[in-house]
């Protein structure tokens, strides 16, 4: 039975690798980078697209190989032993993805995107990325703009990841006159009396990456609440903003990509990586929900209405 | 009781069985990037309060402000019928709210605690509340209604016998302004509203409300039982005027929050109440009830939630009930004035904290009635000027204990003390049961008293009603299953089966007097503890939405309430209640036309009749934003013109008491 078994992985892994070959004819070269992705939606496949024509564009030589990511041991061993070693650069989108190949390679340089943690730059030598989250000032500066009456900006998160944050967040806001209320959620059954409490404390609820927060659990639970407490959630996407957040800035997907396309080409011209370093997006995406902001009673400046990539009415 | 439980087991087999292919439906976001993308159910598809509804250890019902208004309710009354197991009364005076097949007629709605924003309502002398236009709040003013059903004494103590409803008010942020509410209807009825409200930047809010009511009422009403000369022929002219106004004012910052509210109802009584001329347009009650309450709310993450209030309530009610003491040749007539004073205060606590798997609630509560008076009186000389105070406090525990994910237990206690040397204590337990996360079944045992009020300890006019001096409380013990299964973001249904077994009932009787032979001069209303009563029954409800903003509502409720003794069924009981509401949005949630029918079956009289079954519809148009700020409704009530009534009361000669046909409103909202 192992040994069916085997030969079927086998099978299988030759026929990939075959196929590769057949769809992408010149695969080993001096300067390959492997795009590796925890996922195959719509936005991975944005930043991928980007990363290579960009990086055509730079230098119409490299070749690019795409492959798909399933978790198994056979295709752990696999992208191992006949991919990530024959890389010169592995470009890698998502964290299970990166987690594969940082735990999987030595040496070879990794180009990061699509995560939102600071310690996956961490791990070894050899990596740099793009991260997906706003930087503070940022966040801060739209939300002036966005909401100019709003002074008390409610947080709510997980001490053990995110309290370096609060203390950016609480330097920054300060520096703008305005006031982070920043609620510890240690346990998901805090929440209800958070966000009860956010209601008569706060203006608006800023939604921060934070896992034990705004888990598919409770993300139900928040959006509500602020809705019909009619407290501004600033939410953490185009798909909270779709659902009920007032507005989000996300990333721009192609930049990103673009970004990251910058990062491998230095690389391979042969300049030092800077280890252990991570960039923020350049570009900015605004995406506004105007019914929410009709049901808060806000009238959101036309400009800001025409900056927005995309406005749900 | 074991047919119940064994009843109750295969019906709980039963739903596991038929939901559990359904449950397994779980999202799994295992890296954190996910938290970008992952697909989120939109706000404006949910349409209650799902998690609180599967947390909380018993069927809890949820009415929107956007519900109110899509449906046109008009009172409370009309928010509370819409529920399933929940039905009105009303005897052209007051309106009642029973429950579950119980609904005693001429109970001042005192087995059901009403809070506002966690005030109570119900007074102090008859424990009553009013679910019509004597409801303290303009119903424009609500944010939201959450009805739970079964005994919560351990909770709230007394009256908190067969449901409790919590009324929450609206915020400045939901106003965010000026707005002026206009309506008009048939029966010569028009309303206005005007409210402010505001969040500040320093984040204090306000409300600022005020309401006026008119009606003229039915300018003709005919009663067969008066239909003699006498009594102009059965026929009740303009006698049948209400009006109301009310006051609201809400200040809040920080953690504290200062409420006051005032309302006054005056009724004219055009069925010959309590034995007065009929038709004679001085028969009239004025009820009037205002509070202060200011309320203190700490929440932190080191010690917990913590609510602390302090009010003040003051309930006044008058009424002129015109008597004839003469006879056919030699009328005396005369006006008998009866009141009742009820001023009380108090303050109540409590603390909720959250350790690992308990969420703990201790809580204490006092209230001092410094003024619970009746009186009586009349050219003739004063028949009751009866004085009381009293004070009662209690304490209480609750914890929730989630044993994993699937399992949870709510096991409370509440003590009351009441200072005439009563003590009770009322237990609560629910074990929950998750089986996934869209599904709950909750076994629940309550128990739960009312304790007797003034008025039914101590009224005694001297010859047509008497004084039950030793009157006790009557208490229910309750048992009941809820299975609740989200099937889908759009499809929702919920079922319950219960057994309710009332003691010492408190209950109006008529009795035969010295002569001990019924329908004569000496016989007098007095309240007793003799009865007995039992409640089987089940109530079932689905909620849908469907994509194109279609919304069904339905529920079936069907029960069996009977006399413990006799095993006759209970007056004003409909067997069976079969409630269906519908709405529909266009352009762009632009427009709402929203449809609500009811099936009510038949109920029995005090005299042993039966009311005929009805089949109510009502229908209501809305428009939102038709310009800036302006939203129109208009709305059509007994749509089908349903000739329906209801049983009347002991005070009444009507076994039943006809109701209002169709009725026409329109409104405008305009913010400003």
């Amino acid at each position: 039975m192992w040994l069916i078994n085997r030969i079927k992985i086998d099978l299988r892994h030759l026929l990939r690798v075959v196929a590769l070959f057949v769809l992408q004819p010149v695969i080993v070269n001096a300067s390959d980078i492997s795009v590796i992705s925890s996922h195959e939606t719509e936005r991975y496949q944005q930043v991928i697209s980007s990363f290579n024509d960009y990086m055509k564009q730079l230098n119409s030589e490299v070749l690019i190989e795409q492959v798909s990511f399933h978790v198994n041991e056979s295709d752990k061993i696999w992208l191992q032993k006949e991919l990530i070693s024959r890389s010169d650069i592995i470009f890698s989108l998502g964290t299970q993805a990166t987690r594969l190949v940082l735990e999987n390679n030595v040496n070879t340089p990794v180009v990061i995107a699509m995560v939102l943690s600071e310690k996956i730059f961490s791990q070894r030598e050899h990596v740099s990325g793009v991260i997906l989250k706003i930087p503070v000032a940022q966040q801060l500066a739209w939300l002036k703009r966005l909401l100019p009456d709003a002074r008390r900006i409610a947080v709510l998160y997980d001490p053990e990841e995110n309290a370096l944050w609060i203390e950016q967040a609480k330097r920054e806001a300060e520096r703008v006159n305005l006031e982070i209320v920043a609620v510890e959620i240690d346990h998901p059954s805090r929440l209800t009396m958070a966000l009860e409490s956010i209601s008569r404390k706060a203006d608006v609820l800023l939604a921060i990456p934070d896992k034990k927060v705004y888990s598919s659990k409770t993300s139900k639970t928040i959006m509500l609440t602020a809705f019909r407490n009619r407290i501004p959630l600033v939410g953490l996407s185009r798909t909270w903003v779709k659902a009920g957040a007032l507005y989000a800035l996300e990333a721009n997907y192609s930049a990103v990509g673009k970004q990251c396309a910058e990062q491998a080409y230095q690389i391979l011209q042969g300049k030092s990586q800077n280890d252990n370093r991570y960039v923020y997006p350049e570009q900015l995406d605004l995406i506004i929900n105007l019914k929410t902001a009709r049901h808060l009673f806000l009238d959101i400046e036309p400009e800001l209405v025409e900056q927005a990539s995309t406005v749900f009415r | 009781m074991r047919k119940f439980c064994l009843s109750c087991s295969c019906l709980y087999l039963v739903v596991i069985s038929f939901t559990s292919p359904i449950l397994a439906q779980n999202f799994v976001f295992d890296d954190e990037e996910s938290l970008l993308f992952q697909d989120i159910p939109s706000v404006y598809s949910a349409s209650k309060y799902d998690q609180k509804l599967t947390e909380a250890p018993s069927w809890v019902s949820i009415i929107t402000a956007r519900e109110i208004q899509k449906f046109g309710y008009r009172t409370m009354a009309d928010v509370l019928n819409s529920l399933p197991g929940f039905y009105i009364n009303y005897d052209r005076n007051y309106s009642y709210i029973d429950v579950r097949g119980f609904g005693i007629p001429g109970d001042y709605n005192s087995r059901v605690l009403m809070l506002i924003d966690g005030h109570r309502v119900n007074d102090n002398v008859y424990d009553g509340l009013y679910i019509d236009l004597g409801f303290l709040l303009d119903l424009d003013l609500i944010d939201r209604v959450e009805v739970v059903r079964g005994p919560s004494s351990s909770l709230y103590g007394t009256s908190a016998f067969f449901a409790v409803i919590n009324v929450i008010t609206q915020k400045g942020r939901d106003l965010s302004g000026p707005v002026i509410s206009v309506s008009a209807g048939d029966l010569g009825t028009h309303s206005l509203r005007l409210s402010y409200g505001e969040r500040f930047s320093n984040g204090a809010e306000i409300v600022l409300s005020g309401s006026t009511y008119r009606s003229d009422g039915q300018t003709l009403l005919y009663y067969v039982e008066y239909d003699d000369p006498a009594t102009n022929n059965g026929i009740a002219e303009n006698v049948d005027d209400e009006k109301a106004d009310s006051l609201f004012a809400k200040y809040s910052i920080g953690d504290w929050t200062i409420t006051t509210a005032m309302n006054e109802r005056n009724k004219k009584i055009p069925t010959g109440a309590f034995d007065t001329v009929f038709n004679d347009p001085r028969n009239f009650t004025e009820d009037s009830h205002d509070y202060i309450d200011v309320k203190y709310h700490l929440s932190t993450e080191q010690s917990g939630d913590f609510v602390g209030r302090l009010f003040y309530d003051r309930y006044i009610y008058y009424g002129d009930y015109v008597l004839d003491y003469g006879d056919i040749i030699t009328p005396d007539i005369v006006v008998n004035t009866d009141e009742a004073y009820g001023y009380w205060w108090g303050g109540d606590g409590q603390w909720v904290r959250v350790f690992n798997n308990h969420k703990l609630i201790v809580g204490m509560e006092y209230q001092k009635n410094t003024r619970q008076d009746q009186s009586n009186y009349d050219i003739y000389g004063i028949y009751l000027d009866n004085h009381n105070n009293s004070q009662r406090w209690g304490i209480y525990l609750q914890d929730e204990y989630s044993l994993n994910k699937q399992w949870g237990i709510h096991l409370g206690f509440r003590h009351d003390k009441f200072d005439n040397g009563d003590n009770l204590t009322s237990p609560r337990l629910a074990v929950l049961y998750h089986p996934s996360n869209t599904s709950t079944a909750k076994l629940i045992y309550g128990t739960a008293f009312r304790a007797p009020n003034v008025y039914e300890l101590f009224y005694n006019d001297g010859s047509t009603w008497m004084a039950s001096l030793n009157l006790e409380q009557e208490t229910i013990e309750t048992m009941e299953l809820v299975y609740e299964q989200t099937v889908n973001s759009r499809l929702r249904w919920i079922a319950s089966v219960y057994h309710n077994h009332i003691k010492d009932l408190i209950a109006l009787q008529t009795d035969p007097g010295p002569d001990n032979v019924p329908d004569t001069a000496d016989d007098f209303f007095i309240f007793d503890n003799s009865s007995r009563a039992i409640t089987n029954g089940v109530d079932i409800e689905i909620n849908s939405q469907f994509r194109n903003d279609f919304y069904v509502s339905f529920s079936v409720s069907s029960q069996r309430t009977e006399d413990y003794t006799t095993g006759e069924l209970l007056v004003n009981s409909p067997q069976k209640l079969v409630k269906l509401n519908l709405s529909q949005y266009f352009f762009d949630k632009q427009l709402t036309a929203a449809m609500d029918f009811q099936y009510q079956d038949s109920r029995k009289t005090i005299a042993g009749n039966e009311t005929d079954s009805f089949f109510l519809a009502n229908f209501t148009l809305s428009l939102y934003e038709w310009a800036k700020g302006l939203t129109l409704s208009a709305s059509i009530y007994n749509l089908l013109d349903e000739r329906y009534a209801f049983p009347g009361s002991e005070e009444h000669l009507q076994d039943a008491i006809e109701q209002d046909g169709r009725l026409y409103r329109l409104k405008l909202d305009y913010r400003f």
